[in-house]
């Protein structure tokens, strides 16, 4: 027994036996080496250590600072995005909007303000907090406010990092990561890593029936562990982990209550929000005071907080070029055309083919305006942008979560409304339908496939059940249900445009002339016409 | 935490390295010649007669054939002499007497023929601190021959304490002899047989008696080589004065003139200081 103790040892410790017998024997070698020397040779070897110390050291930093140039790309690479909490001074006041994610968040700063409190209760500091949300809404910051409100270092890096081409690499990071987060938390009482992007390395694992998996699994264990794995560590440390995507692509392992307790849902700002959104990130930025942010905020619907700054940023650089001194509303709508639309180009065409745009869009525009129950009609354009000939551009007036029917078949309507436009002026259609045709196509199928919208009495997601299990009756039975919708949806549309002809060809004729028309532009063509929308908005 | 056991390990690997360095001297002051006794016999297997008189430390030891029937100096005699100048060195180094001058006084009993070696101590400290090339140090010997009674014992009798300026008068005159020996031309045309250096102290001035056939009594000491005669004392005065100028106290010279004296004691020749301290001396005319 006792033998085999000292083959696991040794098996074990191999190469720190062997490296600490070496350096034992190369010491004592040195010493009776030296001791046998003569005084003076012994003095001179001695004299001349510190020398050839300092030009070791010397010789090896060169090697490492070419090494680094020519085969790591410098050493920018070294540097793994561990942002320091003397960096972060983010208060809960500079986070801007996310009252909802703000309070579950000022519940975990102070259960670590608390900290000391709790363990005498008994309790512990929650292991792990999940913030998710679309892109651009205010995770990362809302984390860094976090560390800097609790008063405690704050360790971040992003899970593409723990990523590499060898295996083993990304749990090796993660150990240091946590290993550097426990030296924290032990001089300071607790640290905060935040893991961006967690779903990279955070998603459910695969296992091959080989026995083996991806690089990820082995990143995504050694996480798993450390958060909450064999040992109960007394050290404080507090994961946030920051995600766009759905919480159905994570581990479970990882949602687990002693891993990621908390879950934030950081979603897009609403008409409140966004106004003071835009009162920030315009404060930085000199602004003509008779700016009304409250119709920026109406417009920006959907928008979220990178948007929105993205929008000032860009209103400030389109106020440069135009070279006036402060930034004006038409500055942020061209800013937000750009953003959303593209820039323009203008191709040339031939009158025949502008003409038939301006149907075309026409047509959008006119049974948008009158049969949609919540878009506005933000900009009507025959100029080229991005891959289109010519847009409407419009949007939901507020922020809907729901869809309901009429919402769905009025975006069916608006879709078939070139064809529908080309048709009765020319006769002829052109293959610039096709992306309305497309979606809505997609639309009707929606509609009867998964959302149980058709006529025939289908309930259910039809496209949830594999294709061989699918009668042939029910396939043939939704898809002319599809079909029946779309003929109903255009009927509605030839009896609309039909109706509003006269109005339709106006409005085509001026949008030739000017070739883009805003808002107020088209609300005033239709109040001089005597016309109102289908819903009016709050306040009209 | 990694910082202590780090700090333990540097002040362990520091206290090694200081109690090297606090290690004494190979060779005390006090047992200084019984540690030469020792050393040479270890190493030559060799008897010495050994004495440290002033800052001079003197060597003497037998080597046989150093004589040897076809004119070569035979490679074991060469070899030991090397390890003699050796082993004085490591232990003029490692001790802690103050030593400036070593001398080797190597005999072959047999023949009764004595060669003497002495070395100022600087010079080899400075080959060891990178100060002067090894043909710099090289050049730095004075290396004598004189005959003994064949079969006599070892003795110490006329050891002294050497001077700086002693031995720069001993290391002109067996530049001389030696230029004179391995240039056989200049030897026939200048005529030496040998140079003896004396150095006074009072007047401060080198005497070199020259002895040869160009210098017997009745042969007329007014040659026209003289002017030759005169340049190479003069070079190597120059030269004496760069290598060992800085030794002498400030503003003081190490000689103000050389006389060059025949076996009477006759002057033959006087070199001032000024001649070989201007910078133009090479310019100066030889007479032909």
């Amino acid at each position: 027994m006792f033998l085999r103790k000292i083959k696991i040892f040794w098996m074990v410790n191999k190469a720190a036996i062997l490296i600490t017998v070496t350096t034992i024997l190369v010491l004592i070698l040195m010493v009776i080496g030296l001791a046998s020397l003569e005084s003076f040779y012994r003095n001179i070897t001695l004299a001349q250590i510190p020398l050839q110390i300092f030009l070791t050291a010397l010789s090896a930093l060169i090697f490492v600072y070419f090494y680094m140039t020519v085969f790591r790309g410098g050493f920018a690479s070294m540097k793994k995005g561990r942002i320091k909490a003397q960096d972060v001074n983010v208060r809960f006041r500079d986070v801007v909007g996310l009252e909802d994610a703000k309070k579950e968040a000022w519940e975990v700063v102070q259960l670590l303000r608390d900290r000391a409190r709790l363990k005498r209760i008994g309790g512990k500091v929650i292991k792990g907090v999940l913030m998710v949300g679309p892109p651009g809404c205010g995770k990362t910051l809302l984390a860094k406010a976090i560390a800097c409100e609790s008063g405690i270092p704050f360790l971040s890096m992003a899970g593409s990092e723990f990523v590499e081409i060898f295996v083993g690499v990304g749990a090796s990071r993660v150990r240091k990561l946590f290993q550097k987060a426990r030296q924290e938390a032990y001089a300071n009482g607790a640290c905060i890593i935040f893991i961006d992007e967690l779903d990279v390395v955070g998603r459910g694992r695969t296992f091959s029936f080989m026995g083996g998996g991806e690089e990820t699994n082995s990143t995504q264990n050694q996480l798993l562990v450390e958060m909450d794995g064999l040992g109960d560590r007394p050290e404080n440390v507090v994961v946030i982990g920051a995600t766009n995507a759905d919480e159905n692509v994570l581990d479970k392992a990882l949602l687990r209550p002693g891993r990621f307790d908390r879950k934030i849902y950081i979603g897009r700002p609403n008409l409140k929000e966004r106004e003071a959104l835009f009162h920030y990130y315009l404060s930085k930025v000199k602004v003509d005071p008779s700016i009304d942010v409250g119709r920026l905020a109406r417009k920006a619907v959907m928008k979220t907080p990178a948007d929105i700054e993205n929008i000032v940023k860009e209103a400030a650089l389109i106020a440069a070029r135009n070279e006036t001194e402060q930034v004006g509303f038409d500055h942020i709508s061209q800013a937000m055309d750009r953003i959303d639309l593209g820039i323009a180009h203008r191709l040339s065409m031939s009158d025949r083919e502008k003409e038939l745009i301006a149907y075309h869009e026409s047509g959008h525009l006119i049974i948008l305006y009158f049969l949609h129950p919540t878009d506005d009609v933000f900009k009507a354009s025959i100029i080229s942008r991005g891959g289109a000939l010519g847009m409407v551009h419009h949007q939901p007036r507020e922020e809907y979560h729901t869809i309901d029917r009429e919402k769905i078949l009025a975006d069916i309507k608006v879709a078939l409304a070139g064809y529908v436009s080309e048709k009765m002026k020319y006769g002829v259609t052109t293959s610039g339908v096709a992306s309305d045709f497309q979606k809505a196509t997609q639309m009707a199928h929606e509609m009867v496939w998964r959302l149980g919208m058709g006529t025939d009495g289908h309930i259910g997601d039809f496209s949830a059940i594999p294709d061989n299990e699918l009668s042939e009756d029910i396939k043939a039975s939704l898809n002319r249900q599809t079909q029946e919708l779309l003929r109903t949806c255009m009927t509605d549309v030839e009896g609309t445009l039909k109706k509003e002809w006269p109005l339709l060809e106006e409005f085509a004729r001026v949008l030739l002339k000017k070739e883009e028309m805003e808002y107020d532009e088209i609300d005033q063509f239709f109040r001089e016409h005597g016309k109102v929308r289908l819903f009016q908005p709050p306040g009209a | 935490m990694r910082e202590p056991e780090t700090l333990a390990r540097a002040l362990t690997a520091a206290a090694f390295i200081a109690i090297l360095a606090g290690c004494g001297p190979s060779y005390p002051k006090k047992d200084l010649e019984g540690s030469i006794r020792e050393l040479f016999r270890k190493e030559l297997g060799a008897e010495v007669r050994t004495g440290l008189v002033g800052k001079t430390l003197y060597v003497s030891l037998d080597i046989d054939n150093m004589v040897s029937p076809d004119l070569d100096l035979p490679k074991d005699a060469l070899k030991k002499l090397e390890d003699a100048m050796l082993s004085i060195s490591r232990i003029s180094l490692s001790t802690d007497a103050e030593i400036d001058y070593t001398v080797i006084e190597a005999r072959d009993p047999v023949w009764g023929v004595e060669t003497r070696i002495v070395r100022k101590m600087q010079d080899l400290k400075d080959l060891f601190y990178w100060r002067i090339s090894k043909p710099d140090f090289d050049e730095r010997l004075v290396l004598e021959m004189r005959k003994v009674p064949p079969g006599s014992a070892l003795s110490g009798d006329d050891w002294r304490d050497l001077s700086l300026q002693e031995y720069l008068g001993r290391w002109m005159a067996s530049r001389i002899n030696m230029g004179a020996r391995a240039n056989p031309f200049l030897g026939v045309l200048l005529g030496i047989g040998e140079v003896e250096p004396d150095y006074d102290q009072e007047r401060k001035t080198l005497s070199l008696t020259v002895s040869g056939a160009g210098y017997a009594a009745g042969v007329s000491t007014v040659t026209a080589v003289s002017g030759l005669l005169r340049e190479s004392i003069v070079e190597q005065a120059a030269l004496a004065e760069k290598k060992y100028g800085r030794f002498m106290p400030e503003g003081t010279p190490w000689a103000e003139a050389v006389d060059l004296k025949n076996p009477e004691g006759q002057v033959i020749l006087r070199i001032d200081r000024a001649d070989w301290t201007t910078p133009d001396r090479k310019n100066k005319e030889t007479t032909k």
